[in-house]
């Protein structure tokens, strides 16, 4: 093509595309090597190429601690980012985020029902299943997201975009409701820990969950492919969508349960996480200024990746004597992030129409 | 109605309408149409006689209640959306406001029915986007962000992009209802010299009737009583159909120009000699200050002249009720003097 803006366009997008491989880079070493105990990053490139020089206890802090943590926090955040941009570009509202579905609230319900209420109650699921506590959380809030997502999704066929949002919402709050009341009648103790899980955490996943987490994610992730041309379609609308050829009721079906499995496999494992899947697309399209998919897409995967690691990063406090809750500091990070996009466009309520 | 080859769009005993409550509400029922190739059909009714939804219909978006639908000659139920997509595209009322998107691109997702899975454009898909720029006269917009544009540019690329997708059929929903006069008329000369030129059948719905009448080669007429009819604008206007499906208590068809007017009486008459446009303006002038014109001249009130002066016109009138003459330089200082003599409306 001869024409100069598009050049100009190419240019921008590899400078963007470049800098933010090396700085998802970056952050991951930095993240490698900073923590309770920092290390040097010799240390850590003889940690992974197993040199016999290193000690056994070195080499376990980061091959089996913060090596998982890291890449739980790329996959998790590219994950809820690229879920977020769907949902956006779905219901073609600029505040739609991966849970809008209410997979999130669905989750909290499965991890309540077994934090508050089962384990009080004496039964004890840890021995009959012989699996882990943290196992068993996991298959809690995966089976809580998966439930309320089938309702969700059962329902969407009958309705209308605008109507899904607020069905959404209002089984969000309805869920909330009965996690409130199961937190009432709940000792001080099991509340923390309840706690500790919404705060979200990347670093208790062992290698064992990533095997199970890592396809998740990535399957998610390649699924998106698919979805590329459908997604540019349906920033028109759906009659215009229609009208090229897109089936847009199944396009929808579709893209909604890859977005939502993404969240809920995240939420499973790592607690709700808040704002990456808000903040990151609109720090894409900000940087790439674009609305294409075939750009947002890799884009927003890289920049949610970014986003996550850096808030894991200061989390966990490297220097500090204690650790942050992550969903304070995602909210921290995202906030501001939309806010600028916000005032540098000025247009966000134009982005869909 | 006999199917022949050229024929874009058929649809024999059709009813459009909506499903309520399990039963079938038609707005529209038992058409027989056609829209041929190189055509150019405007659309005309009132609000809510179910303009857009027949649109809807006719573009395989809403199914119909009853009846056949056929896409050069091919029934809409047996095609894939992607093999409909190539034969008939839609342009919309709303003016998409898609934010982060430039003119070029926007039109180019006009190519989807034609272009691979992950939407990678040819250079063949390229070639075509820059004609269908060109067509729509809006090649010079092609860098410039659609949320940007005017409404007239806007509408322009929503047209690019329908032209990009090199259907045969394409369906137009009041493009013009945003525009201004000189805007809307340059859209209809444009939509219809390209129908003709592209041999590309087209349905533009729209409220503007004088347009409509001057541009369209069929008209599909709404009447009030939910009749479909059709045929070329003179014909109609003639028949006295047009007349029948718009004329109210308050606008009146005027046989003479060949359009509507607000329906007016006149308390006052003038008697108007002499020629030209400033004869015209003149006449509308009166009739807006509520004088109406009459060739008879002892019922009425004023005889007005026009005169031309060293090139100049001047307008001569006498007040036949006090028999008071003047002459005046502009249309202006005459209809200045006029309105103080007017008997106040009730």
């Amino acid at each position: 093509m001869e024409r100069p803006q598009y050049r100009r366009k190419l240019v921008r997008h590899s400078v963007c595309f470049g800098l933010l491989l090396l700085a998802v880079l970056v952050v991951a070493l930095s993240s490698l090597c900073l923590g309770s105990h920092p290390l040097s990053p010799k240390v850590i490139l003889q940690a992974l190429t197993h040199s016999p020089e290193l000690s056994p206890i070195l080499q376990q802090i980061i091959v089996d601690f913060r090596l998982p943590r890291i890449i739980t926090a790329m996959l998790a955040g590219a994950a809820l980012a690229t879920a977020g941009l769907m949902m956006q570009t779905i219901f073609r509202n600029p505040l739609a985020d991966p849970f809008v579905l209410g997979v999130n609230s669905g989750a909290s319900l499965g991890v309540a029902v077994v934090l508050l209420l089962l384990a009080p109650a004496g039964i004890s699921l840890t021995e009959s299943l012989s699996a882990s506590g943290q196992t068993l959380i996991v298959l809690a809030s995966t089976g809580g997201a998966a439930l309320t997502l089938l309702l969700v999704l059962t329902l969407s066929k009958r309705v209308d975009v605008m109507s899904l949002l607020i069905l959404g919402l209002m089984l969000s709050y309805a869920i909330g409701a009965v996690v409130s009341m199961l937190m009432f009648f709940s000792m001080a103790e099991r509340l923390q820990s309840f706690m500790n899980w919404s705060f979200g955490n990347y670093g208790t996943l062992s290698w064992s969950h990533m095997r199970v987490f890592a396809p998740a994610i990535l399957i998610g992730l390649c699924s998106t492919l698919l979805f590329v041309k459908p997604l540019d379609a349906l920033l028109l609308g759906q009659h215009y969508a229609n009208s090229v050829g897109i089936h847009s009721k199944r396009v929808r079906f579709a893209v909604l349960l890859s977005a939502s499995l993404l969240a809920g496999t995240v939420t499973g494992f790592c607690g709700p996480i808040g704002f990456l899947g808000i903040a990151a697309p609109h720090l894409s399209r900000y940087l790439f200024q674009t609305s294409t998919h075939r750009v947002l897409i890799p884009a927003t995967i890289l920049v949610g990746a970014l986003l996550s690691l850096s808030a894991d990063l200061i989390a966990r406090g490297p220097g500090l004597p204690v650790s942050l809750p992550l969903n304070a500091i995602t909210a921290l990070i995202g906030a501001p992030v939309i806010i600028v996009a916000l005032v540098q466009q000025r247009n966000m309520k134009r982005l869909f129409g | 109605m006999s199917t022949s080859s050229t024929d874009r769009l058929n649809a024999s005993n059709l009813s459009v309408g909506y499903q309520v409550n399990g039963g079938a509400q038609a707005t529209l029922s038992q058409l027989n149409l056609a829209i041929h190739a190189g055509e150019f059909v405007c659309l005309l009714g009132p609000n809510g006689t179910g303009k857009s939804t027949l649109i809807r219909t006719l573009a395989g978006i809403q199914a119909p209640l009853s009846g056949e639908l056929k896409l050069e000659g091919h029934c809409y139920k047996k095609i894939s959306p992607r093999e409909r997509a190539r034969r008939v595209s839609i342009v919309f009322t709303d003016l998409l406001p898609v934010g982060m998107m430039d003119a070029y691109s926007f039109t180019a997702l006009g190519r989807h029915p034609h272009s691979g899975w992950m939407g990678r454009l040819s250079q063949t898909d390229h070639t075509q986007i820059q004609w269908a720029l060109e067509a729509a006269g809006a090649a010079h917009l092609r860098e410039r962000q659609v949320s940007e544009l005017s409404d007239g540019e806007r509408q322009k690329v929503a047209i690019a992009r329908a032209l990009a997708q090199e259907a045969r059929l394409m369906l137009l929903d009041e493009p013009t209802a945003f525009l201004d006069l000189p805007r809307r008329i340059e859209l209809m000369r444009l939509l219809r010299d390209l129908a003709h030129r592209e041999k590309i059948g087209m349905l533009l719905s729209t409220h503007d009737l004088d347009l409509a009448i001057r541009y369209a080669d069929r008209l599909w007429l709404i009447a009030p009583d939910g009749q479909l009819l059709q045929g070329m604008p003179e014909a109609l206007a003639l028949s006295g159909a047009l007349q029948q499906a718009f004329a109210s208590d308050s606008l009146d068809w005027d046989s003479n120009s060949g359009s509507f007017h607000a329906h007016r009486s006149y308390y006052l008459q003038a008697t108007l000699t002499g020629s030209g446009p400033a004869a015209l303006w003149t006449r509308r002038g009166l009739q807006r200050i509520g004088i109406g014109i009459t060739e008879v001249a002892n019922c009425a009130r004023f005889d007005i002249t026009l005169v031309l002066v060293d090139a100049a016109t001047q307008w001569q009138i006498t007040d036949s009720a006090t028999s008071d003459s003047h002459n005046f330089n502009s249309i202006e200082a005459l209809l200045k003097w006029i309105c103080p003599r007017r008997p106040q409306a009730s």
